[in-house]
This record gives C-alpha cells, sequence and structure tokens, in this order.
C-alpha cells in the first residue's frame, strides 16, 4: 500500500478547495450544491421546499456554510411543508418544533401555534375517545373542549415530562389522565360557561370526515382502539387531501378522481384503457400519472406522520403501529 | 351508546362490513379506499424520490 505525502502548500490549497465546496451561494432555480451534508442522497433542501411548496415558494438567497445551512434551514422552516419522510435527513417538524421549544420562552409563540396546529389537526381522535367512554355528545364536546385547553393554555408540555414521546402516545396518556380526574369530580361544567377552544362547526366544515365504518366495528372498539383508527383516518384523509389540491391547483381534479381510488390497486386491478378513454389520455400516460400519484401520495403521508414524531426515524414504527391497530380492530369486530 | 354526535362528525356508521379483500379490515376512506392499504402504502419507501415530479408531469399533460 502506497502513502502519499503532501507538502504543506499542496495541505492549504487543498483546504482551501474543502472550504470553497462547502462554502457557496444558493440561487433559485440551479441545482443544489448541498449533497455533502445529505448523505443518505435524500433530496436538498432546496428540492424538499420545492417539492412541497411549488417553484412559488422557493426559499431566499442563503450564503452557508455547512454550519449556518443547518441553522438558516432550521430557523426559517415552516412546520408541515418541508419535513421529508427519508431518514437521515435535517428535518423541522411540528412535534419536534414544540418539544424543542417546550421550555424556551424565546419561542414561545412558534411552539404554541405548532401545537395548537396539531390539536386543530387532530381533535376527531380526541373526540372520539371521550364519546366512546360514554359521554353525552354535549360532554364530549365540553371535555375536549376543556382538554385542549389545558394542552394549550397551561404547561401541559412541562407537567407531562415528554421525554420524548410521540405526540400521539403523549396526547393519549394526557387524556386518559384528564378523563380519570373529570371522573373523580364528577364532570357537571354548564356549556357555555368557561374558556371556549373549538369552534366545531368551523372544524367539521373545514374537513369533514368520510370514514366509514360498520356499526359492528364501532361497538366492538375499546376506545383506545378507536382513537388509533381515528388517528390513521386522520393521516391518511389529510395526505389525501393535500394530492387532492395539487391535482387541483394545476387544473387536473379529474384526474384526481379518476386515479385516487386506484392509489393502492394491484396492477391486474386497473383498467389503462378504460382510465385512458375517461381522461382522453394515451394509456401510457395513464400509467405514468399513477406511478407520479402513488409516489407522491407516499411522500405526501410519511410527511403527515413525520410532524407528529420528533424523530423521522421514528415514522416507520409509527406507521406500523397504526396498521397494526388496525388489524386488531378488525378482529375484535368478527 | 348515542351515536348521534358520533356519526355526524366522526364517520358514517354502515349496516354492513365492506371487509378489503387484501387485508380484511373494514374500515374505508373518502376515496372508498381501505384505510389499513393506504397506510400500510406508506411503509414502502420509493426507489427514485429524484425523478420528476407529480406536479411537473401535470404541467406538461395537454
Amino acid at each position: 500500500m502506497s502513502t502519499v505525502k503532501y507538502s504543506t502548500s499542496q495541505l492549504t490549497f487543498l483546504a482551501a478547495v474543502l472550504w470553497r465546496r462547502c462554502s457557496f451561494r444558493v440561487e433559485p432555480g440551479r441545482p443544489s450544491l448541498d449533497e455533502p451534508f445529505l448523505a443518505d442522497g435524500s433530496p436538498s433542501d432546496n428540492e424538499r421546499t420545492e417539492c412541497a411548496q411549488g417553484p412559488a415558494h422557493r426559499p431566499p438567497l442563503v450564503l452557508f456554510n455547512r454550519r449556518t445551512s443547518l441553522e438558516s434551514w432550521f430557523l426559517s422552516s415552516t412546520p408541515g411543508n418541508e419535513a421529508t419522510s427519508r431518514p437521515g435527513a435535517f428535518v423541522t417538524t411540528r412535534w419536534s418544533l414544540v418539544l424543542s421549544g417546550a421550555n424556551s420562552k424565546s419561542r414561545e409563540k412558534d411552539t404554541h401555534a405548532a401545537l395548537a396546529e396539531l390539536c386543530r389537526i387532530y381533535w376527531r381522535p380526541i373526540f372520539a375517545f371521550v364519546s366512546r367512554r360514554g359521554y353525552s355528545a354535549e360532554d364530549a364536546e365540553d371535555l375536549t373542549q376543556d382538554f385542549f385547553v389545558m394542552i394549550l393554555e397551561g404547561n401541559w408540555l412541562q407537567k407531562a415530562n415528554p421525554s420524548r414521546g410521540r405526540f400521539r402516545s403523549l396526547l393519549l396518556k394526557s387524556l386518559q389522565n384528564f378523563l380519570s380526574d373529570a371522573a373523580d369530580k364528577t364532570y357537571t361544567r354548564k356549556r357555555g360557561g368557561d374558556v371556549s377552544f373549538v369552534s366545531w362547526d368551523a372544524w367539521m366544515a373545514e374537513a369533514p370526515s368520510e370514514l366509514s365504518m360498520s356499526t359492528q366495528t364501532v361497538q366492538s372498539l375499546p376506545a383506545e382502539r378507536l382513537f388509533d383508527v381515528q388517528w390513521a383516518a386522520t393521516v391518511v384523509e389529510r395526505a389525501l387531501r393535500r394530492l387532492r389540491d395539487e391535482c387541483e391547483r394545476k387544473g387536473r381534479l379529474r384526474v384526481f378522481d379518476a386515479l385516487s381510488a386506484y392509489l393502492i390497486a394491484e396492477r391486474d386491478d386497473v383498467s389503462c384503457a378504460s382510465l385512458a378513454a375517461t381522461l382522453g389520455v394515451p394509456q401510457g400516460t395513464v400509467k405514468k400519472l399513477l406511478y407520479r400519484m402513488r409516489q407522491r401520495y407516499r411522500w405526501l403521508l410519511r410527511d403527515e406522520v413525520a410532524q407528529t414524531v420528533e424523530n423521522p426515524a421514528d415514522i416507520e414504527d409509527e406507521l406500523r403501529h397504526l396498521c397494526g391497530a388496525l388489524a386488531a380492530s378488525s378482529e375484535q369486530a368478527r | 351508546m348515542n351515536f348521534y354526535r358520533f356519526t355526524d362528525s366522526l364517520a358514517t356508521i354502515t349496516g354492513q362490513s365492506n371487509e378489503c379483500p387484501h387485508c380484511r379490515t373494514a374500515v374505508r376512506v373518502s376515496n372508498g379506499g381501505c384505510l389499513r392499504c393506504l397506510l400500510q402504502a406508506g411503509l414502502t419507501e420509493d426507489e427514485d424520490p429524484r425523478s420528476e415530479s407529480l406536479d411537473a408531469f401535470l404541467s406538461e399533460m395537454e
């Protein structure tokens, strides 16, 4: 094995080359040069942002080096759009933002906004859990509202000691404790009496659930299982809604309407000829569209899950947990 | 249990089970797809995440 020796001037030159490689200017529309930071081959920050938000939302010009690129990405990111589902990539998700800002006064506003957004998205599992515990619809609404007030107005994160669970499991544990306390106090709050956080009509109108279950399934599920089923439905429905919105923004809602039912279909179950006739495009285009829609749906789904876990490496586990909950729910319904 | 509000805001309760032929669960979402199979799809990672995006492809369609 031969050994290569460098002189001091050669080493200085090499260091300068390496420094130039790691310190550069990123311009919109040009291929990102930051692959050295993403050793797993995941898309660069620019690509992720563009992919999620479209070309109109390109990030501003940033002069950065290895250190500041990560800082600027972290500090300027808007949760919910840029997270990638690829393990190892640097991401800020709503939940990681909440956890990282839990004890920081300076980031209180951002933390609160991220937590409020998570609560707004996942109100259905909470309400389903409370309803399943036997409360009347009115009491379930009030209890859900009070629970969110406790989360958002109190020091829930500090008291919950979230070191550091996923948002779903921490929320469920807190809800169980909350209902246990409510039962001890014999819940008798008068409707409309206290602080109001939830606007039921607005929430339902914004994203009506189209989940469909048999009476047998609903009746057989314990509250914890129903919570997970509703959680899974929220994740999937949001991913589908985002996919639909993306098609609509391009004036291709018809494409979504025609193909979304085949996102998980087996190859033999898809009649490309029929879909081609419906859409007025060649069969080859249908195949490409379906391939890209599936790819995009998977990305959106993983992005939704990513928003509720601290570490992107937990996405797989979270998906497996929810799949397991659904499998168990069908066993219980039989 | 009173299903009135539950039915309105959380799910459509159907009289009969609509079991998925692949995974045998019976919970469906808006596009008629099986909830478990749609979740399971997220466990498959794409081989080539850098390939041409859906967005670009939709733009190119005539």
